[in-house]
Order: C-alpha cells, then sequence, then structure tokens
C-alpha cells in the first residue's frame, strides 16, 4: 500500500489507497441436498489521488501500481476541483468486529451445521422441502492517505439463509439471519418457523382497506430504507432530502430512536474505519422523534459544510466492491427497540396482517418517504389469533406520515436485510391502520 | 492464455467436468449528481473462477491473479469431493460440442477508442439540458462502458477468447416543488456502439419535461385497472413476471415446481409469444457464448400462449434431460455462473395503441419502468408515470405507481399485443447477489385486464 501512496505522490498533491480482501465460504444446501461450495480469495485496491486541485480515481482487483497511478492521473486530468482532504490520522475506537471461533469454520464444520438444521426440520416435519445456504465471511479492509491517517480491520460475517417450498415450488417461508459471529439456530427458531409453514398451507386474501399492520424485522428495511433515503448526505447535497431545515424539529412520533451505530459488538455491519479512513462514530439521527443529524461521506460533508459521519463506503443496495465509489451509506442502521412482545401486538389485534418479508423495497419514490410495497410472506391476523398466509396484496403510505401514527414498537431487535446486504437491526412495527390494497 | 489454462486444467475427465474462466474487465464511468462530477475514471476487474464438479457435488473458487488458477481449481476440487461425499441427488453437465473460438466486437462507433474527456462532454451536455429546464432540483445522468476481454476453457477441451462490450447513459432527473418530488429517468444506448448515445437532446428534454409534468399529477388511487403496458414497463413485466421463472436453476431440483411449470401448460392466450434471444444482436443481453463456453440461441419460452421452453445452464438441462440454451453467466469472476435471461421479449402482435386505447372504458396507460421483484409466482414493479383512459381517451397524468401481481393470472389477462416490438436501452437485474447489466427486456405495448396498484388512498 505505502509503495502504491509513495508512486501516486510522485504525481499528486494527496493521494488514498484502499485495499478490501475477502475470503468467503458458502455452503449451498438445495431441496435437503448439499449441492455446491463457491468460495473465493480474492482482493481489490483503490486509488483516489489530487492532482492540481482535481480529483481522480481508479480502482482494480490486480497489483498493477503503474496503471492505476496513471488511470487515475487521467480521471483528474478531466475530473473537476476536489473541495474535500482526506482525513488526518486520528484515533480509532476500539470494536470488536472479528470472531476468531467464525474465522477459523472449515467447509466440513458449515456442512455439518446446514445437515443439522435440516435434520432438526425434517425431525418436526418431514414433508417441508427446504433451501438452506450458510456462509461465512472474513473480509480486511485497510485505508492508508497522505495526511498520516492508516486503518486497517478484518470483519467476520456469519449469515444464514433459508426458505421453504410450497406446493406449488415457490418460497413460502423464508428465514434470513445474520451477524458479525456464528450463532446457533434455535429449536424455537426451528418451531416457528415450521409453525409458519403449516400456516401458509391456509391460503387467504383480503378485500382493500385499511388494517392494523405489524411489520417484523426481515420487512422493517423497507421502511428505514426510505428513511436513510432522506437522511443521506447524498439528498442533502442535491436539496432533495424532505428533512432539509427541520434539525431539532419532531418529524415522527415521540417512540422514534434512529442511530447509525458501526460500534456494535459483532454486529452485522460493525467496523473501525469507514472506506475513506475516518473512524466510525455512533450517529444518532432520530432521538425520540427529533431529526438530530444525517449520515455524511466526505465529498457530501464538504459540499454541505457537515462534519464526515464515517459513512463513505463502496457499496450501494446492489454492489459492494473497490470499483464502487464512496457514497453515504449506513453502518448498522438501527431502529431502538420499544416494550411491547410481538405475541402482545397479534393479542391486539382483531383483524389485521404481519407483514415478514416485501418486494419492491428498493422502488419508488424512496426521498419523499413514499412507499407502496408488496406482501412477500405475510399472515392475518383475527381476533388476537394468526390464522392464514395473505396473498396478492399490497401496503403503502409515507414513512413521515405513518411513523407519527405508531401503535407499538417490538421488545427485540433483529437484523434487517436490504436487496443483497446487511442493512441494520430493527424491531417489530405496529401501525394500527395502514391503506392496503388486496384482491377486491 | 490457452496453455496457461488448459494446463491448470488438471482434473482427468474421468474423475468429474472442470473449468475455469479468467476475464479482464474495463468498467468506465461519468457520473454527474446534479452540477457535481462525482465520478470520472475507469476499473479494472480482472480475475478468474475454477469450478469442479465430482461424483455430482460442485466446488468453485475465485482468485485474482492467473498464476493462482491451478491452486485453485485443486481448491475447488476439493471441496467438489467434499460435497460429493454429502449429496443427494448428483449433478451432471448436459453434452455439448468442444468448441475452440474467438470472438471480436466491431462496433461503428468503438467507445474504447474515444478519449475519456469526450465521453464526459456528451453526458455532460445531456446533464445541462436538464439543470437548465424549469422545476429540475436535481439530476442523475451517467455513463457506463463494461468492456470485457473473457477467456474460457473445460477439461473437455472447449476454449474461447470472447469480446464483449456494453456502453449506455442513464438519464435521470427530479423535479421538485416544496415537499413534493418526482423522477423520471431513461436510458440510451444498450449495445457496443457509442453512436448510439449521441444526438438524442429531444429525448433528454422530454425527460425533464415529463418530471416537472409528473408535480402536477395526482398521486394514483389503490385498486384493480385494465391497463396498457408501453413497451418499457412492458417489457420489464415480462421480465420479472415471467422470465425469473424460466430460468431453469430454481426448478432442476424442486419437483413441485417442476410440476407447476409443466411444458406444455397454458399461460395465455394464443396471441402470446415470449421469447429469450442472446443471438438477437444490438441490445443489452446480447452476446454470443455464455460464461459455460455455450453458444447462446434463440429460445420459444411460450409459444402461442403454451409454455414451450426454459433457460439452461449445462448443469440444469443435464439434470433435466433438455437441450441446453446458452443462458448461464456470472456478474464477474467472483461470482459463480447461473441461469439468467439474455434478452427477453414479447413477440409483436398485431393490436395498434388506438385500438387498445379505444377498448378501455376505464383504464390506465402506464410508461416507463421503475424497477421490479420477483418471488416466483407473485410479481412487483413500478413505473413512472400513467394517465387516465377514459371511454378510450387519455386524461390526466398520475403519478406513484406500484404494480404487482400474480404471474399466472395476469399472464392470461394480456388480452391485446401491440404491433411494434421495442427493446429496453438498459438493463440491470439483480439475482443470487449478483447485478448483470448485460441484461435485455423488451416488448410491444400490451394491454392487461386487471393489474392490481397500491396506494394511499
Amino acid at each position: 500500500m505505502r509503495a502504491l501512496l509513495d508512486k501516486a505522490l510522485e504525481h499528486a498533491e494527496s493521494a488514498e489507497v484502499f485495499v478490501s480482501e475477502d475470503a468467503v465460504t458458502p455452503v449451498e444446501f438445495v431441496n435437503g441436498s448439499l449441492k455446491a461450495v463457491t468460495e473465493k480469495d480474492v482482493y481489490g485496491l483503490a486509488l483516489r489521488l489530487v492532482a492540481q486541485g482535481r480529483l481522480g480515481m481508479a480502482a482494480s482487483t490486480a497489483w498493477e501500481r503503474g496503471g492505476l497511478v496513471e488511470r487515475a492521473l487521467q480521471s483528474a486530468r478531466y475530473g473537476q476541483p476536489c473541495r474535500f482532504s482526506f482525513p488526518d490520522r486520528s484515533p480509532l475506537p476500539e470494536v470488536k468486529t472479528y470472531d476468531e471461533k467464525t474465522s477459523s469454520l472449515q467447509v466440513e464444520d458449515l456442512i455439518a451445521r446446514g445437515e443439522d438444521i435440516l435434520r432438526r426440520i425434517r425431525a418436526l416435519d418431514p414433508d417441508i422441502n427446504c433451501t438452506l445456504g450458510i456462509e461465512r465471511r472474513v473480509r480486511k479492509i485497510s485505508v492508508a492517505n497522505s495526511a498520516g491517517q492508516e486503518a486497517s480491520y478484518s470483519r467476520t460475517n456469519y449469515a444464514v439463509g433459508m426458505w421453504s417450498l410450497s406446493p406449488q415450488g415457490f418460497i413460502e417461508v423464508p428465514f434470513w439471519r445474520e451477524e458479525g459471529a456464528e450463532f446457533s439456530v434455535t429449536d424455537e427458531d426451528i418451531e416457528e418457523f415450521v409453525r409458519k409453514h403449516r400456516l401458509s398451507q391456509r391460503r387467504t386474501s383480503v378485500p382493500t382497506g385499511r388494517y392494523p399492520v405489524i411489520f417484523t424485522a426481515g420487512a422493517a428495511w423497507a421502511l428505514l430504507l426510505r428513511f436513510f433515503a432522506g437522511i443521506s448526505g447524498e439528498s442533502v447535497a442535491k436539496g432533495t432530502s424532505p428533512l432539509l431545515g427541520k434539525v431539532d424539529e419532531r418529524i415522527v412520533d415521540e417512540r422514534i430512536t434512529l442511530v447509525d451505530d458501526p460500534l456494535r459488538p459483532l454486529g452485522l455491519r460493525s467496523l473501525v474505519v469507514d472506506d475513506e479512513g475516518v473512524p466510525a462514530q455512533r450517529t444518532v439521527l432520530i432521538d425520540r422523534g427529533h431529526l438530530k443529524g444525517f449520515l455524511f461521506d466526505l465529498r457530501t460533508a464538504t459540499e454541505t459544510g457537515a462534519e464526515p459521519t464515517g459513512n463513505g463506503f463502496r457499496r450501494n443496495l446492489f454492489s459492494e466492491g473497490v470499483e464502487v465509489e464512496p457514497t453515504p451509506q449506513p453502518s448498522n442502521f438501527v431502529l431502538e427497540p420499544g416494550d411491547v412482545s410481538l405475541r402482545d401486538m397479534i393479542k391486539d389485534i382483531k383483524r389485521g396482517i404481519i407483514v415478514e418479508s416485501v418486494m419492491g423495497g428498493h422502488t419508488g419514490n424512496l426521498v419523499a418517504g413514499e412507499f407502496s410495497l408488496h406482501i412477500g410472506t405475510g399472515f392475518l391476523v383475527e381476533k388476537g389469533e394468526v390464522t392464514g398466509k395473505v396473498m396478492d396484496a399490497m401496503v403503502a403510505g409515507n414513512v413521515y406520515e405513518v411513523f407519527n401514527r405508531i401503535e407499538a414498537l417490538g421488545d427485540t431487535l433483529e437484523p434487517t436485510l436490504a436487496i443483497f446486504y446487511g442493512f441494520g437491526y430493527a424491531p417489530a412495527i405496529y401501525f394500527k391502520d395502514l391503506p392496503v390494497a388486496g384482491r377486491d | 492464455m490457452r496453455e496457461i489454462l488448459q494446463r491448470a486444467l488438471s482434473l482427468d475427465s474421468s474423475e468429474g467436468y472442470a473449468d475455469i474462466r479468467y476475464e479482464e474487465t474495463t468498467i468506465t464511468s461519468v457520473r454527474y449528481s446534479g452540477k457535481e462530477l462525482v465520478d470520472i475514471g475507469s476499473s479494472r476487474v480482472v480475475g478468474g473462477q475454477a469450478r469442479a464438479l465430482i461424483g455430482g457435488g460442485w466446488g468453485a473458487m475465485s482468485f485474482n491473479e492467473i498464476e493462482r488458477a491451478a491452486e485453485s481449481l485443486e481448491r475447488a476440487a476439493r471441496s467438489a469431493r467434499v460435497v460429493a461425499r454429502h449429496v443427494k441427488e448428483p449433478d451432471k453437465m448436459a453434452p455439448v460440442e468442444t468448441v475452440v473460438d474467438t470472438v471480436r466486437v466491431n462496433p461503428s462507433e468503438d467507445p474504447r477508442l474515444v478519449d475519456l474527456e469526450e465521453k464526459r462532454q456528451l453526458i455532460w451536455e445531456y446533464n445541462q439540458i436538464l439543470l437548465g429546464s424549469p422545476h429540475i432540483q436535481s439530476t442523475d445522468v451517467s455513463y457506463l462502458e463494461i468492456a470485457s476481454r473473457k477467456y474460457f476453457a473445460n477439461n473437455e477441451g472447449t476454449f474461447i477468447d470472447q469480446e464483449q462490450l456494453l456502453v449506455f447513459a442513464r438519464i435521470g432527473a427530479v423535479a421538485r416543488r416544496g415537499d413534493l418530488t418526482q423522477r423520471r429517468f431513461i436510458a440510451l444506448g444498450g449495445t457496443d456502439d457509442l453512436a448510439l448515445l449521441r444526438g438524442r437532446e429531444e429525448e433528454v428534454e422530454a425527460v425533464a419535461r415529463e418530471a416537472g409534468a409528473l408535480l402536477d399529477a395526482e398521486p394514483v388511487e389503490a385498486g384493480n385497472y385494465t391497463v396498457i403496458l408501453d413497451p418499457s414497463s412492458a417489457g420489464v413485466f415480462v421480465h420479472e413476471a415471467f422470465g425469473h421463472l424460466s430460468e431453469s436453476d430454481n426448478l432442476a431440483d424442486n419437483p413441485r415446481l417442476k410440476e407447476t411449470m409443466k411444458l406444455g401448460r397454458r399461460f395465455g392466450g394464443p396471441h402470446l409469444n415470449i421469447v429469450d434471444d442472446p443471438s438477437f444482436s444490438g441490445h443489452p443481453g446480447s452476446y454470443v457464448y455464455d460464461d459455460e463456453g455455450v453458444r447462446g440461441r434463440k429460445t420459444y419460452l411460450v409459444r402461442e400462449g403454451i409454455l414451450t421452453g426454459r433457460l439452461h445452464s449445462r448443469q440444469t438441462a443435464g439434470k433435466l434431460g433438455e437441450e441446453v440454451t446458452g443462458n448461464c453467466r456470472a456478474k464477474d469472476f467472483t461470482h459463480p455462473p447461473i441461469v439468467r435471461m439474455s434478452n427477453i421479449f414479447i413477440e409483436p402482435g398485431d393490436a395498434s395503441l388506438e385500438e387498445m386505447m379505444a377498448s378501455i372504458d376505464d383504464g390506465l396507460l402506464l410508461i416507463g419502468a421503475a424497477g421490479g421483484q420477483t418471488s416466483g409466482e407473485m410479481f412487483t414493479f413500478g413505473v413512472q408515470l400513467g394517465y387516465r383512459i377514459k371511454k378510450g381517451k387519455s386524461e390526466a397524468m398520475v403519478r406513484d405507481i406500484v404494480l404487482s401481481g400474480n404471474l399466472f393470472t395476469t399472464l392470461a389477462n394480456i388480452s391485446m399485443v401491440g404491433e411494434e416490438l421495442i427493446m429496453n436501452r438498459a438493463g440491470g437485474c439483480g439475482k443470487k447477489g449478483q447485478i448483470i447489466y448485460a441484461s435485455g427486456s423488451g416488448s410491444p405495448y400490451i394491454k392487461i385486464d386487471s393489474l392490481t396498484i397500491g396506494g394511499r388512498k
């Protein structure tokens, strides 16, 4: 890294080198049978530099020093004046992001864990067909710049994803969990999974109308993503955020506290430093209903006169890698829990819907807070009991309105996944009435 | 390269199947966010993946340097042998003929030979048009060029040295009034030819105009509607609602889905024909060989309303005992190739747009796809704008439109198919953690008799 930095500084005023190293081991079971182990052991590097006041960038998955510097200089020749500077050397927080035991898991260990989960499901219901994946990742991030910052950390991740199949062969009940270290899928998790699968065999639809709706963590990301779109430094810099000028104003119910928390021990996206060398920090975004802050990378912080919050990451909803330029992204985006159990929420409902997964979470007018989500896995609640699976329904609203009318927040935080990547943590969110388009 | 790869392919074909892909891809991008140039430059994606299929079990390993090809194949083979000990339903590859071939692209204006500054200037001008238009608060205008040289070799003797090239621009504008923001976007290009990105000022002006007009549109009311989908939204509809289900990887090990998707099942009326065709040149999903070295070909998925085919890798074709189709592709060397659509489209029928409009008493004309998703039988996708249709006439503009439906009922509800096929100019399809831009879709205008639209009223 040092050599590349030095080489760049022969032609540039300042420079930054980013290196990612990924070792990934996934095991994949399809329809109950082990199918594949598709590993990777790869690295990538990215160079940014400022030459004659202009920002240049280049990335590669090959150590080609000369080529990288040349391409970054070419980019700088046409690029626009760089207004931000790379961060100075500064103390880094102590964050537990790496678990030795998770890192040392072997292919055979993952296969054994997968077979154990499938065996316990079959013991409860031999007729359930399941597809299951377990993935262990070790990612090392290193950033060094000419201002003196030099930081590196490794993160482990362990993820279990599975789904059961409907009689027609489609996804019936999904299960997904990811953390920064190995966890066990408990017997209670498996009983719950099997119970939901059986409940799903009773299919039902609801007429268009307003219903009490609970979003569990599996679906909550789609709502949180809309808050993120308004809180992102990108929409602040562009002037499109509806939250501009509203700092310290109450924007949602006072029970809502939203935090970006990279310091969570062994969280799914915990980290020490962002991809631009800015130390990780916990940022309160909404404190008891009041807007408190936004998330910035170096560029958007400078453009808006704010301080960077350590949220510059080389990823977006669909891609992650050195070829993706840093933009403001969440670390662990956390909606703080409340004090009501999911069981009590369900008991409170006469006729309503539990939404466990959604489709279309990434489409629509996100920045404006608008959502119109197809209910992927949803259950009908009647007189406090879950009675069947809801088919053919959509739920809609605007987060800035509906989060003023929440009924309760769940008492348990669970990880939530946006499209391909872990997004943060959320409790169950209970709304008293939301518009649902059903089958008329 | 041929010698290096074939030497690394140490696995004897009597023990199993093995292949190695190696790619050198240059991604050139320029992006304006509002008036800021936020990205200009190029990335190099260089690396490979070795795969082995032994005793019916798969192992694979991705690596950066070509020097690691041999050890990566050994690692993949070791994993495959472990999997083979546990496997209940062994996989096998469908037989194909050995190929040795070289493929080069030859566009009328080759973007690889054009200076970066000229590319910046090209989209800067489009960005200026948007920024200078009324109500436009912000823009997102980008140029993306993906130029690959891909090598493929397997232990059956196939070796392919293939160039692939895709260049397109995305033109997006956000209009704002008070708290209300509205977005309109289109794509240009979508082939190997830079010339198609030039001289498109009128379309760019329309983007700004329509984004502004959306500020005065009413939010659509939730409910069921008779709709006409324009070619852009109908293309995304056929991709999401039907295309993903025709990808055999979900089906090969899933007897219930195999039953649901039995060839010969009726999916729609006799006017419905759905095709996937990588050899249909000049579109985002066009290519010669897939990432398993199989030549792409035209596949009729639905013919006269009847399910007649599906898309395959060699593995799924082998498992199902069907012909290969050449549809197995990977995002890049860090991912395994999986079954993907190439260019999927509805073939033209004989209805004019006027006839479709005249047949609708109360409905919606929907324009411009805005992304979608599927879970198999259910699909959803956003549409950028719409017009109410009353008594055959197009009336007020509506906004905030998201559709959803059941694949089987919705395909059966396609009652009219228009005369002219128009392909989308950019793809972008995510599946199993892999987004692929080289993915095409298209359709004529189609009329669907009932679709659910979500909304707040």
